[in-house]
């Protein structure tokens, strides 16, 4: 008996030091500087060097390109460095993680109006390179762009941008994907709406102003990430596609979280939360203690999905939560799943589960999907 | 826009007032305030739904709620929800002079829903 325990132990300590092992290689990796001349008679100007991960997908390596996000932020705005990122070696775009990075990029250099801060190698693997091409990475990072986007998990990509709640190019992007796939208009209607609430609550409450009143302990928060909003950074971003037979709709905002923002409501947050608890018995499995609660983001995410009351404490708010079920609700197949902070929310017509993960992100990222009859 | 234009004018010979939002309006309603968007369900509500109730005592209102793809729930709520708790009109009262044509019936009850709530 010891001695299993002694070997799990030490299994686990292994797992540990090769895990920081390569984090701290990644991070030499990215803080390696690099110089770089554009011209002769100019001094060579100094620059970091990001690798990008191969596969921008935030399912399976979620870890790795939470990190190399997490350096652009870190190098672009915390320390004003010029950066280069490679993407030479990248062949998997998954559609959340290369809107995940499209979203970063694009947030930093609205931020900054700096667009010499970023510059790219793109990368040689062509799909991949369509694919940056397809939703506007390419122009965005001013790279080459391919003649042609012809290949056929590439064409139907679609991806929009925009501030407060202007939805116009996104349902007009859904309603190119219609006209070309059927579905019907309860299932149109349905996807429609709840992405327009999506666009809604990250207008109302992913970027908090300064005259909202948070609790103390939030407040030294949000003058760090304030530091990084602006009128133009305050952004929503969509992101649709068809690959495999399977439709995919993401919405994403680098806002405060859905966690952050429930928890810590104007009021008193301590007495609204028990009441939370009090009422939704049945999700709790155990007893919480405070010192728990800023963990359990997902199961923050799942309250938020099932209860009709928002950060605004108001009767008549909250109600759209409800909104971005109703597609999953009508589809056969359908999945939502939402991402914000380290928690994990999944809703299909069969199973609705949350989980936590160990890295966290920045902002909520709400995805629809569904198979689609050809 | 206040909607005091020709076709209310028009409207005001007839027993009822109509109101088209996707023509009247916006196509791409969305969004509960005003500083939210221009397109918010407060918005639609103080220019547009409020003084179609308010001007015209007795008459019925028709709203049509068709071709729009969606309506988020926060837009419907500050409008028809919102005409209960902004305005001196009683539930009652808007239930039985409004109507609403076409769109889907999920939208068309949300909103009985939103004006019995509010």
């Amino acid at each position: 008996m010891l001695l299993k325990q002694t070997t799990k132990k030490s299994i686990r300590r292994k797992e540990e030091t090769q895990k920081n092992q390569h984090n701290a290689n990644l991070d030499r990796r990215f803080k390696k500087v690099h110089y770089h001349r554009t011209n002769e008679n100019e001094p060579a100007k100094a620059y970091r060097k990001l690798i990008a991960p191969q596969c921008l997908d935030l399912n399976t390596y979620r870890g790795l390109l939470l990190r190399f996000l997490y350096f652009i932020d870190y190098w672009c705005l915390e320390k004003s460095v010029p950066i280069m990122i490679d993407f030479s070696k990248t062949v998997i775009c998954e559609s959340v993680g290369t809107m995940l990075t499209m979203a970063t990029i694009d947030r930093v250099l609205h931020y900054t109006k700096n667009e010499d801060l970023i510059t790219a190698i793109p990368p040689e693997n062509v799909i991949a390179n369509q694919v940056f091409m397809q939703i506007g990475l390419s122009t965005l990072l001013k790279l080459p762009e391919p003649n042609v986007v012809d290949h056929e998990d590439v064409v139907y990509w679609r991806c929009v941008s925009g501030h407060q709640i202007d939805t116009e190019h996104a349902i007009k992007t859904l309603k190119a994907i219609f006209s070309t796939y059927p579905f019907s208009e309860e299932a149109k209607h349905a996807l429609a709406g709840g992405l327009t609430e999506a666009i809604t609550n990250t207008s109302m409450h992913a970027y908090p102003s300064d005259d909202d009143k948070w609790p103390d302990e939030l407040r030294g928060m949000l003058k760090t990430e304030h530091k990084y909003w602006n009128s133009s950074s305050s952004r929503w971003w969509m992101f649709a596609g068809v690959k495999d037979s399977r439709l995919s709709v993401v919405v994403y905002d680098a806002g405060i979280g859905i966690p952050r923002s429930i928890r810590h409501t104007r009021k008193d947050r301590k007495g609204w939360f028990q009441e939370l608890v009090k009422a939704e018995k049945s999700l709790v499995s155990k007893v919480l203690r405070a010192e728990q609660i800023p963990k359990l983001d997902s199961y923050l995410i799942d309250l938020a999905m099932n209860q009709k009351k928002s950060r605004s404490n108001k009767k008549n708010r909250g109600k759209g939560m409800t909104d971005l079920k109703a597609f999953i609700d009508i589809t056969d197949n359908g999945h939502l799943v939402v991402l914000s902070g380290s928690g994990a929310y999944y809703y299909s017509s069969s199973k609705e589960v949350s989980h936590t993960y160990k890295s966290s992100m920045r902002g909520t990222l709400i995805t629809w999907s569904t198979t689609i009859d050809k | 826009m206040v909607y005091n234009n020709r076709q209310m004018r028009e409207q005001t010979m007839s027993n009822h007032v109509q109101i088209h939002i996707a023509k009247d309006f916006s196509e791409y309603p969305a969004g509960r305030y005003k500083e939210h968007g221009p397109n918010s369900g407060e918005r639609f509500r103080d220019e547009i739904l409020a003084p179609a109730f308010l001007n015209n005592p007795g008459k019925n209102v028709h709203v049509n709620i068709g071709d729009i793809l969606g309506y988020g729930s926060s837009f419907l709520e500050e409008a028809f929800g919102g005409l209960i708790r902004e305005y001196d009109l009683t539930k009652e009262d808007v239930l039985a002079r409004l109507e609403i044509k076409n769109g889907l019936k999920s939208d068309r009850l949300r909103i009985i829903d939103f004006i019995q709530e509010a």
